[in-house]
């Protein structure tokens, strides 16, 4: 008898055992498992937060968060799509042409149609960043505008008036000085300028009506180009920002929540750094970039999230990336403390506006710079990103030494330019 | 004897000179890792945390499974040490004591092969592992590190200096190739073979890229590239890497400690430093 019950029992025990096996084995057939990939850590909270809501709504699908570094983001790219591997769903940046080109990514066209999704919610100017030979290949994530915060305590504290939301480039240097001379320790920097060629010399230039490359042709030796140099230049000798050849390491974002920094460029995917320190609110205030000529032109940029052609599960791919860039997905992301969002919904602005409310003027700032914004040089003429790293070392660090005067600079810049538009 | 006094004590202070060049940084990692974010960033930095905290290493806990990636350092380390060791002692026997037809052109292969830069064969590298069907996986961070050129040509030069009548004696007695390899080479080429196991750990506990390339979870890396990811694009809390850091290095200085005197012993054999 005892016997017969062992045996009924492991009869049991077995049946039972094989069926929970062939129900979890049907349980992780069911189960889809897409792989995300991003480099920013500051970003990821954000990301996160969509992630998990996306995976709320399609309990079936499991998404990874993958953070790479930003340095080996890129290789890390090449092997794994070289190799017919890769993420799933994954951020990409101007470089994307290099992947279409290669077949790497997957073309949107067919699902936005099917799904009836217009790009006209996103920034135009990103979302055409990504159209390339025909093809829509990214659905636009976020925009970059350049922005100038200030520490309002430290200038109450120094007894000067903060920027007013109108302020100018005679302003700015009038702060600056202010600042400088009446600072309590020469470890208090009066002013962060961005002195880079792509960025902060290029938005002066623009700023001053004129373009870096007009025509196929670099256009710095023009008087604005010369002009923009000068004024950065004397920014540096006149003591207001740190000599170039000292900045290497200054971070403006930790300067200003160490107190020691008065104002500085900032731009919009560094202000939830801001607004997630420990500093009470009206510490910081945001205004538009110091009116040049009556323009506060600044470049802008974007990211996109995009699909790997290799995907083994590209419709599920698909409806992660329309819920990450939809209305609730941006929203999300600025919750969390992520870029500003490329899309133009009015509820992913205001999540990102009251994500950042410590940060006063904010909105205003915001839209001041949207409306004045420029596709950033490197992004609207992708082959000179090849004479980039020239121009920094060898031109740019030789002008703020003195070695080289702005004219000679300016015409070196645009043999350059021209060398790699060729 | 005065003179021989003078250049003790000068000896002294320029090794004492040497001494601190070597050990500030580490001091100052240690002391970054013990203050606030805060105390980080204050201009003129401090060197001394003022008050000391502990907040540095508990959000390294926070953020990283920093436990999963030691034991994965640990495990990797071993794996590649031990793989490398056979597989390259096996090589350089082939080419030493064998002397198998086409040594000389081999060894110029692998001359020229240190000489190529190891970042250039990550791809396929990459390749390779993802056709094995084996990213993500622990086995992935070493496999392609077995096939050492570097540690085959370090052996190789320790195995020529093992006495030939050794080998022959054996070789009358009847030993096979693997005896005379595991009884009489190895022990004889110590030296070369601690040098290359410590090599071949340091070079793993280290490494930072591969690990990122070929691995995606985070379950699966190990200290270097765990540690990387602490590291923000625009800002980084000082404090928490630094206490990462030197959390991550601690093991190998207990180890030096330990085995000081067989690694000086070593080196000082195998010409390296």
């Amino acid at each position: 008898m005892l016997q017969t019950n062992r045996r009924a029992f492991l009869a049991m025990a077995t049946t039972a055992a094989l069926l929970s096996t062939s129900a979890a084995g049907t349980a992780l057939a069911a189960d889809i498992n897409l792989t995300l990939m991003i480099w920013d850590p500051a970003q990821k909270a954000g990301v996160q937060m969509a992630v998990d809501a996306f995976e709320a709504a399609h309990p079936n699908i499991a998404v990874s968060l993958e953070q790479v570094p930003q340095d080996q983001y890129y290789v890390k790219l090449d092997a794994s799509l070289g190799a017919g591997e890769g993420p799933d769903v994954m951020w990409q940046s101007s470089k994307a042409s290099y992947y279409v080109d290669g077949g790497a990514l997957e073309p949107l066209d067919a699902y936005m149609a099917k799904d009836g999704l217009s790009l006209a919610g996103y920034k135009k100017v990103i979302a055409d960043l990504y159209s390339l030979g025909g093809h829509q290949y990214g659905i636009p994530k976020d925009f970059d505008a350049w922005t100038f915060v200030y520490n309002a305590s430290l200038l109450k504290d120094l007894g000067i008036a903060a920027p007013s939301a109108n302020w100018t480039w005679e302003d700015m240097v009038r702060i600056a000085g202010e600042v400088k001379e009446k600072r309590t320790s020469s470890a208090v920097v009066p002013l962060y300028y961005n002195y880079s060629f792509n960025n902060g010399v290029a938005s002066l230039v623009h700023a001053l009506g004129s373009s870096v490359i007009a025509d196929g042709q670099g256009r710095m030796s023009s008087p604005e180009g010369i002009q923009a140099l000068g004024m950065i230049k004397a920014l540096q000798d006149s003591g207001l920002i740190l000599k170039v050849a000292d900045s290497t390491d200054f971070n403006p974002v930790n300067a200003l929540l160490s107190g020691k920094l008065a104002l500085a460029e900032i731009p919009s995917w560094n202000l939830s750094l801001l607004s997630k320190s420990d500093a009470p609110a009206g510490t910081f205030g945001v205004v538009h970039l110091p009116a040049v000529n009556g323009s506060w032109a600044n470049d802008t940029n974007g990211l996109s999230y995009v699909m790997n052609v290799n995907s083994r599960h590209k419709e599920e791919s698909w409806e992660l990336i329309k819920f990450l860039t939809s209305d609730a997905g941006a929203a999300l992301h600025a919750q969390g403390g992520a870029a500003l969002p490329a899309n133009t919904a009015p509820e992913a602005r205001a999540a990102f506006v009251a994500t950042n409310g410590k940060l006063a003027g904010l909105e205003a700032a915001l839209d001041a710079a949207s409306a004045q914004s420029y596709l950033r040089t490197t992004t609207a003429h992708p082959k000179v990103l090849s004479a980039m790293p020239q121009i920094s070392s060898a031109v740019m660090g030789e002008f703020y030494s003195d070695a080289l005067s702005a004219s000679d600079a300016a015409q070196r810049i645009d043999a350059l330019l021209n060398g790699a538009l060729r | 004897m005065q003179a021989e006094r003078k250049a003790g004590w000068r000896l002294q202070i320029l090794i004492a000179l040497v001494g601190l060049i070597i050990l500030v940084p580490f001091a100052w990692m240690v002391a970054t890792g013990l203050m606030t974010t805060g105390q980080t960033l204050m201009v003129p930095p401090n060197l001394i945390p003022s008050p000391p905290t502990f907040d540095g290493i508990s959000e390294v806990f926070n953020r990283v499974p920093f436990a999963t990636l030691l034991v994965n350092t640990i495990a990797v380390s071993f794996g590649r040490a031990m793989g490398t060791l056979v597989i390259c002692a096996m090589a350089a026997y082939a080419l030493a004591i064998i002397k198998v037809p086409g040594t000389s052109a081999i060894l110029v292969g692998i001359l020229v092969l240190i000489m190529v830069p190891g970042d250039i064969f990550i791809v396929p590298n990459f390749a390779i592992i993802a056709s094995f069907r084996m990213t993500d996986t622990l086995v992935a961070l070493f496999l392609p590190s077995l096939f050492d050129v570097f540690g085959v040509f370090l052996l190789y030069q320790f195995f020529r200096g093992v006495p030939r009548e050794l080998i022959e004696a054996a070789r009358l007695d009847g030993a096979s190739h693997l005896r005379i390899l595991v009884t009489i080479v190895v022990p004889v080429a110590r030296s070369g073979i601690l040098s290359l196991a410590i090599l071949s750990v340091l070079s793993e506990w280290k490494d930072l890229l591969w690990p990122l390339v070929v691995n995606r979870s985070i379950d699966k890396l190990t200290l270097g590239p765990g540690l990387a990811l602490l590291r923000g694009v625009y800002t980084t809390d000082w404090n928490v890497v630094m206490a990462a850091g030197a959390m991550a290095a601690l093991p190998m200085v207990a180890i030096f400690l330990i085995l000081q005197k067989q690694f000086i012993t070593s080196f000082a054999r195998s010409g390296l430093k």
